[in-house]
């Protein structure tokens, strides 16, 4: 077995525990972060099969639901930070830690856009996707999906602003 | 040895039964959003390794994988808006008490 059959596996058992372990825990914070692990592990495994867009868009989102997980759960059982910092000492050194780690990526980013610029001409993207192909394929066979999305999101809009009249008719009955 | 297309496809298949397990056996808004998506990532783990195994359908396979991803996303945002301001008006989060939403 080769070191990438053996990472793909591990990818694997990842992706299943931490679907099984989302289902099964009460612990919310436990379940962003397994949520966190799942769709990593799924990027990776995309990774492998060469869809490398689909891949660094399904990772960004991994991280931002994360976020929203975890602003949720804490809105539910409480504040995260509570359990982590319990005096001002450790609140300021927490701040402080973040501020170097903060400036740190800052300082390491403009010290890579310095050594080699943004590159952002044609040869810099990666030449095995056809962009091209794509663009004309998502804008031209396939517009119909684009226009189902939409029709799909001017339903939502439509029924959460009836739903949103029907509990005020109610309030307003209620209190009268 | 390495992981093949069929093993990939198994591995979609238990994500989506799972996934789509926790959404009806979870009654917690957030962990139903949480396997709701894991039934979603399992649909487009599926549509990649179709489109591996089928060159021909390698674009739209990326496109459909795309299109799912982007509105799996909108879709856990607006129904994160939805429960949390129900949240902040009922201060439950539990789906079975959410009558209003039946009637």
């Amino acid at each position: 077995m080769t070191l990438l059959g053996l990472l793909l596996y591990l990818l694997f058992a990842t992706t299943l525990f931490c679907a099984v372990y989302l289902l099964f825990s009460k612990n919310l914070y436990r379940i962003s972060f397994a949520l966190f692990v799942l769709n990593v592990s799924l990027s990776g495994i995309m990774l492998y099969l060469g869809y490398r867009a689909i891949s660094l868009i399904f990772f960004s989102w991994s991280a931002i639901a994360t976020v929203l997980f975890l602003s949720f759960s804490s809105a539910l059982v409480g504040d995260l930070s509570n359990g982590f910092q319990k005096s001002e000492g450790t609140k300021k050194f927490a701040n402080y830690i973040g501020l170097f780690v903060g400036g740190g990526f800052g300082f390491g980013f403009l010290w890579a856009i310095k050594r080699q610029g943004l590159a952002l001409d044609r040869s810099s993207f990666d030449p095995g996707i056809p962009m091209e192909a794509l663009g004309k394929q998502l804008l031209g066979e396939h517009s119909i999906v684009l226009h189902l999305i939409g029709f799909l999101i001017l339903i939502v809009v439509i029924g959460a602003s009836t739903l949103r009249r029907r509990i005020d008719g109610q309030r307003s009955s209620n209190e009268s | 040895m390495s992981p093949n297309v069929n093993d990939i496809l198994v591995l979609a298949a238990i994500l989506l039964g799972l996934g789509i397990g926790g959404a009806l056996f979870r009654t917690n808004l957030v962990v139903l959003f949480a396997a709701l998506q894991t039934a979603a990532a399992g649909a487009v783990l599926a549509i990649c390794a179709i489109g591996t195994a089928s060159e021909t359908a390698r674009n739209t396979a990326q496109i459909f994988a795309l299109i799912v991803t982007v509105s799996m996303s909108m879709s856990s945002v607006l129904g994160y808006i939805i429960f949390f301001s129900r949240f902040r008006a009922v201060k439950r989060s539990n789906i079975n008490d959410a009558v209003e939403l039946r009637e």
